[in-house]
């Protein structure tokens, strides 16, 4: 799906996000953009495509951004935790969220003061639920929010559950459903 | 249904019983005057009018005295608030690609078209006209027209170059806006010829403002200039106050003899159509698919201006309903959690010809109404609806699926241009009694609506929005004090109006209403054809169907192209005769000889029946 907002433009497939075709989030890449972010570096099928990695310092001349260390509130002692980043984008006058946790941040107080236009997050009932998507919404209060990869029934509940506080946009034809 | 009646859920609408209904429209019409001017209050006005209503209609004056910004009461009252930061449209191409415009992009881009506008010399009171489909530009150049006090006509993309050109020369626009063409089934639908036809038809002053979002050639125009060529220099323009009665828009209806224009005063058109809008339960925070395009009255009042008055979001496609499947509306509804449906009779009835399960394999569960208009939609195709499309995925309250028991409520409502919003109908917001399928539902508060005893459906006192332009036919429409609105009606179970259709010759082809005068002109123009007589005959599926007589002879396949290129495919006769001598003496005999009626019901006349 490409989607326009304002002057960015974003091309959503099932596994990530490319905005402007210049910043690659979860796209396996290599060859697509200039910078890449992955909400799993380690896990990255790819590798590390070395140029953004969270910590690495990158001073891009368009836009700017800050990466953030998924938390958990509760630690589960005894099992290991991937390690997962979420990322705020500025862009030109428009602020993206990409929320790579699998769960709600216990504190997200960094990205709170901002005025989110797009929020991105993944959704499965196994991982980020509905449920807690929708509160993530109604602490951010974004714009526009839209599910890059969700089942068909996580996704329609988190809409349900979403839509008085944002606009909420299901890349329904991600998964082919219709047909011809 | 087991029922006549159907009660939506209450738990999601504030529905009210027949008497409090009732009670609401009476003291409505008892001083409808009155109840429009409080509500004129709702606008922003940069001076207050001295008299409500002033003179004698059609010819009275709403709003008096009362200067406005027509801008700043669509777009501008928004700005400092929370709407501004929220999405206003949600455009989708056929191929699928989506585009995001809140608030604030839209008045970015309204305003440097309006800049663009100035600098080309477009000032207060010149006209502008419009010809795209429903597209962030096409909406982006409507309040751009508004905000240089200039008022626009959109035109329907469906009209061939004729039409086009006829309001071409009947508005003289200082600037015409277009696309370059639009996707139809996958094809590439080119509009740059019909324009440059038109423009070249109608030999007008004008200068061509063209989105190029197809990426077509742009074929040697005079005065054309790219809408990105025209953004990148900057311009802007201050928002422009304007008297209440100036115009704000203007359309061209269908009469019998031709498509003639209509304007509408900028206070009493923004008061009607913010009301209504309102009480439809345009919000902040609701979508709107409305499938009707800019160019018909639907499109004008609740595609574009009454839902962005009212701070909702309104999802914009330009592609065929069919493509690549009949479900493509409910992947939409699905997509962009649409809350209101606004589409036509005809439509539910082309949607009610496929298997239900292509629509139910979609989740649209945010769906709260489903607002139907443009012809009467009958009870078979409103129960069809209620339980295929208005029944919910999860079984809440009212709601179970494996029964297809229905839950979102299908309303119809009566519409006609020169009225210029909904006049009868269950307003989801406001006043919301049961629905009794196959009718148009109750008269709207503020319309004093009747039913004489020949069956005219007729309107007793005046409207905000009533035209201060209008044909001859129009003003003779309130020769006997009334306006009549050309519409036979009848009233149903508890005093409910049911629209019948057109008590004249002007047809209603799938809810297009369309003019036969002008196809029989169009015709006219054919070598061979020394007259021609149109005249609609009824369909299950149109609602009506023209049927052609032509006195002459000609090709009957160059008969249809003709019709198809000069008029609309809307138009492609369901018959073509040729007779040495045309034996009908008028439309009206045509059409009762094709309705089956051998002679017109006498006119009745003055007997009222006193309903509501």
């Amino acid at each position: 799906m490409k989607l326009k907002y304002g002057s960015l433009i974003l091309d959503i497939s099932g596994k990530g996000v490319k905005i402007n075709s210049e910043i690659c989030v979860d796209v396996p890449g290599p060859d697509e953009c200039r910078y890449y972010f992955y909400s799993n570096p380690a896990g990255n099928a790819r590798g590390n495509p070395g140029n953004a990695l969270p910590g690495l310092s990158i001073e891009p001349k368009n836009f700017s951004f800050k990466a953030f260390r998924c938390k958990p509130c509760i630690e589960e002692h005894g099992t290991s935790v991937k390690e997962l980043y979420s990322y705020l984008f500025k862009i030109e006058d428009i602020t993206i969220y990409f929320h790579g946790c699998s769960y709600m941040l216990c504190s997200i107080d960094e990205v709170l003061g901002e005025k989110i236009d797009i929020l991105l997050l993944r959704l499965r009932l196994s991982l980020m639920s509905p449920e807690e998507a929708s509160e993530l919404v109604k602490t951010l209060k974004p714009t526009l929010t839209i599910p890059i990869s969700f089942d068909h029934e996580a996704g329609y509940k988190f809409r349900d559950l979403a839509f008085l506080y944002t606009q909420v946009v299901l890349p329904v034809r991600c998964s082919a459903k219709v047909g011809g | 249904m087991s029922s006549q009646r159907v009660v939506p859920p209450i738990a999601r609408f504030k529905v009210m019983t027949l008497a409090e209904y009732k009670k609401v429209y009476h003291e409505s019409i008892r001083d409808p005057v009155s109840f429009w001017a409080n509500l004129s209050r709702a606008l922003i006005w940069e001076k207050p009018w001295i008299s409500a209503l002033s003179g004698k209609p059609p010819r009275a004056k709403w709003f008096d005295g009362g200067q406005l910004s027509p801008y700043r009461n669509v777009l501008g009252r928004h700005r400092d608030t929370s709407v501004w930061g929220r999405v206003a449209t949600i455009y989708e191409s056929e191929d699928g690609d989506v585009e995001i415009s809140t608030y604030r992009h839209l008045d970015e881009l309204a305003g440097r078209i309006a800049g663009w506008l100035k600098a080309q010399g477009v000032a207060k009171g010149d006209w502008t006209l419009l010809y795209a489909p429903p597209c962030p530009e096409a909406v982006a150049f409507m309040l751009a027209s508004l905000r240089v006090g200039a008022p626009f006509e959109p035109v329907f993309t469906g009209f061939g170059w004729y039409e086009l050109a006829k309001r071409v020369k009947n508005r003289s626009p200082k600037v015409i806006f277009t696309v370059d063409g639009y996707k139809r089934r996958g094809k590439e639908i080119s509009l740059l010829e019909n324009v440059k036809k038109a423009v070249e038809a109608s030999n007008a002053a004008t200068k061509l403002l063209v989105s190029n979002r197809l990426g077509l050639k742009i074929p040697t125009l005079r005065e054309a200039c790219l809408l990105d060529e025209a953004l990148r220099e900057n311009y802007s323009a201050e928002s422009r106050i304007v008297e209440a009665g100036d115009p704000i828009f203007g359309l061209h209806p269908g009469y019998e003899e031709d498509f003639k224009p209509v304007s509408f005063p900028a206070g009493g058109y923004l008061t009607q159509a913010y009301a209504t809008s309102y009480w439809l339960g345009l919000k902040p925070l609701e979508v709107l698919f409305n499938t009707v395009w800019p160019g018909w009255i639907t499109g004008v009042t609740y595609l574009a201006l009454g839902p962005l008055m009212n701070g909702a979001t309104i999802v914009l496609y330009d592609g065929a309903p069919d493509w690549r499947s009949w479900d493509r509306w409910f992947s939409i509804l699905e997509s962009y959690a649409v809350t209101i449906l606004l589409t036509t009779s005809g439509a539910l009835r082309v949607l009610s010809k496929q298997s239900p399960e292509i629509y139910r394999k979609h989740d649209y569960d945010t769906l709260k109404a489903i607002l139907v208009t443009a012809e009467p939609l009958d009870a078979e195709t409103w129960s069809w609806a209620y339980r295929n499309l208005g029944t919910l995925r999860s079984p809440v309250i009212d709601s179970d699926p494996s029964a297809l028991s229905g839950a979102v409520p299908v309303v119809n409502l009566y519409i006609q241009s020169e009225i210029a919003t909904f006049a009868t109908g269950n307003l989801p917001s406001y006043t919301f009694p049961h629905i009794i399928p196959g009718t148009n539902g109750p008269p709207i508060p503020g319309f004093h609506l009747d039913i004489l005893n020949d069956g005219r459906l007729i309107l007793r006192s005046p409207w905000p929005a009533m035209p201060i332009e209008a044909p001859q036919e129009y003003w003779e429409r309130w020769s006997e004090g009334f306006y009549d609105t050309g519409d036979l009606a009848t009233y149903a179970t508890d005093e409910y109006i049911q629209v019948l259709g057109r008590r004249d010759a002007v047809m209603k082809i799938n809810g297009y209403r369309i003019s036969p005068g002008a196809i029989e002109k169009a015709l006219e123009t054919m070598t061979g054809v020394k007259r021609a007589l149109v005249a609609g005959k009824p369909d299950p599926q149109k609602f009506e169907a023209p049927v052609v007589v032509i006195k002459g002879k000609a090709d009957q396949e160059h008969v249809r192209n003709v019709i198809r290129e000069y008029i609309s495919p809307i138009a492609d006769p369901a018959d073509i005769q040729f007779a040495e001598e045309i034996k009908y003496t008028s439309r009206l005999e045509l059409k009762n000889k094709l309705k089956g009626i051998s002679k017109m019901k006498p006119f009745q006349g003055g007997v009222f029946s006193g309903k509501f």
